[in-house]
C-alpha cells in the first residue's frame, strides 16, 4: 500500500456502501489498479463472512417458560399505568385549554371595560334577594324621589 | 406494538414469536455463552413487555427492539462478574444449529476434518469478538450480522455517523487480526 491507498476506515464503509458517491468511484477505480488495497477489501470480507456463519442456537426446552415467569413476576403495572398514563397525559391538555379561556377572557375584559360591572350592579346584584322581599326594587324610584313625594302632602 | 399497548396480549405473543430466535442469535454472538444468552433475551422481552404503555412509534419496531437488546448486553458486559462467565465460554451444545440433524451426522461422519477446521474457525470468531469493546461488538453486530444501517446504529448506541463507521471499522480490524493465521496472508 502506498500514499495514494485509501484508509482502511474508507475501505470498510465503502464494504458497508457507506460512502458518499463520488468516494465510491474513486475507491472502486483505485481498487481495479491496487492489489494491496484489494486484498484489505477481501480480508474485511472475510472477517465479515465469519461473523456471519457462526452458527445459531437452538433454546433451551425452559426459554419460553422462563420467559412468561419474569413476566408474571413482574407487577401489576400495566394497568395502572395505563390508569396513570391517562391521568397524566389528560390533564395537560385541560391545562392548556384552561389557560387559553382565562388569557381570552382577559383579553376581551381588556378590550371591553363595560362589561365589567360597576359597583352598584355589583351590590345589585348580591343583594337581589334580599331586595326582592324589601320590595324596594319596585319602590326604587319611588324612594329616591322620597322628597319630591313627600313635600306636597307636608305643605297640604 | 400498538395492538398490545393496547391490551392485545395476542399481538405481543406474534411479536415474541416473530423475533425471539433472531434477538437469542444476537445476545449468543454478542457474550459467547448459552445459559447467559438466553437470560439477555428474556430480560429484552421484558423491557419490551414493560415498555409497551409508554411506546411511540418514532422509529421502526425492528430498530427499537435491538436497541434495547444492545442495552441489555452493554449492561450486562458492565457489570462485575461479566468478565469471568465470558472467560469460561462454552461451545455451543448444537454447534451446528441450523442444520437438519441428518446433514448434521452426514456432514461429521464424511468430514471430521472440515468440522474440526469449522469449530477452530468459530471460536477464533469467538475470541476475537471477545477482546472487542461492548460498542464495538454490538455496532460490528448490527451492520454484518443485522444488517443495519450507521444511521439506525447510531440510533441504537447514541452515536453519530462517524462514530459509528470508526466502531465497526475497528471491530473488523481485530476480527481480521484474529482470523489472519486462520485464512493464511491474503489478509
Amino acid at each position: 500500500m502506498n500514499s495514494h491507498c485509501p484508509k482502511d476506515l474508507e475501505i470498510s464503509a465503502y464494504l458497508d456502501q457507506a460512502l458518499p458517491a463520488p468516494e465510491a468511484r474513486r475507491l472502486r477505480d483505485h481498487l481495479q489498479a491496487c492489489a494491496a488495497c484489494r486484498g484489505q477489501l477481501e480480508g474485511l470480507r472475510q472477517a465479515d463472512s465469519a461473523l456471519r456463519d457462526l452458527p445459531g442456537i437452538t433454546p433451551s426446552p425452559k426459554f419460553e417458560a422462563a420467559f412468561w415467569g419474569k413476566v408474571a413476576q413482574l407487577p401489576e403495572e400495566r394497568g395502572r399505568s395505563t390508569w396513570r398514563d391517562r391521568f397524566l397525559l389528560g390533564w395537560r391538555p385541560l391545562l392548556t385549554v384552561g389557560v387559553a379561556a382565562g388569557l381570552v377572557a382577559a383579553v376581551l375584559i381588556y378590550q371591553n371595560p363595560a362589561a365589567v360591572p360597576t359597583t352598584e350592579e355589583v351590590y345589585l346584584a348580591e343583594n337581589v334577594e334580599l331586595l326582592n322581599e324589601l320590595e324596594l326594587i319596585e319602590d326604587l324610584e319611588l324612594l329616591e324621589n322620597w322628597d319630591l313625594v313627600r313635600q306636597p302632602k307636608e305643605q297640604g | 406494538m400498538l395492538r398490545f399497548k393496547e391490551g392485545d396480549q395476542g399481538a405481543f405473543r406474534r411479536l415474541f414469536d416473530r423475533h425471539k430466535a433472531p434477538i437469542l442469535r444476537y445476545c449468543y454472538r454478542y457474550c459467547g455463552h448459552q445459559a447467559l444468552a438466553e437470560e439477555l433475551a428474556q430480560d429484552t422481552f421484558v423491557r419490551v413487555y414493560q415498555a409497551a404503555p409508554g411506546y411511540l412509534p418514532e422509529a421502526l419496531f425492528r430498530t427499537w427492539l435491538y436497541k434495547i437488546a444492545t442495552n441489555v448486553c452493554l449492561n450486562e458486559l458492565r457489570r462485575p462478574h461479566y468478565r469471568h462467565q465470558f472467560e469460561s465460554l462454552d461451545p455451543a451444545p448444537d454447534s451446528q444449529g441450523d442444520l437438519p440433524r441428518r446433514e448434521i451426522a452426514a456432514d461429521n461422519a464424511s468430514r471430521p476434518e472440515k468440522r474440526q477446521e469449522r469449530e477452530e474457525q468459530q471460536r477464533l470468531v469467538h475470541g476475537a469478538i471477545a477482546q472487542l469493546s461492548g460498542e464495538q461488538r454490538a455496532a460490528l453486530l448490527l451492520r454484518v450480522d443485522q444488517d443495519f444501517s450507521y444511521r439506525e446504529i447510531g440510533r441504537q448506541l447514541g452515536r453519530s455517523e462517524n462514530q459509528v463507521k470508526t466502531l465497526i471499522h475497528r471491530g473488523r480490524r481485530k476480527l481480521k487480526e484474529a482470523l489472519s493465521a486462520y485464512f493464511g496472508e491474503q489478509t
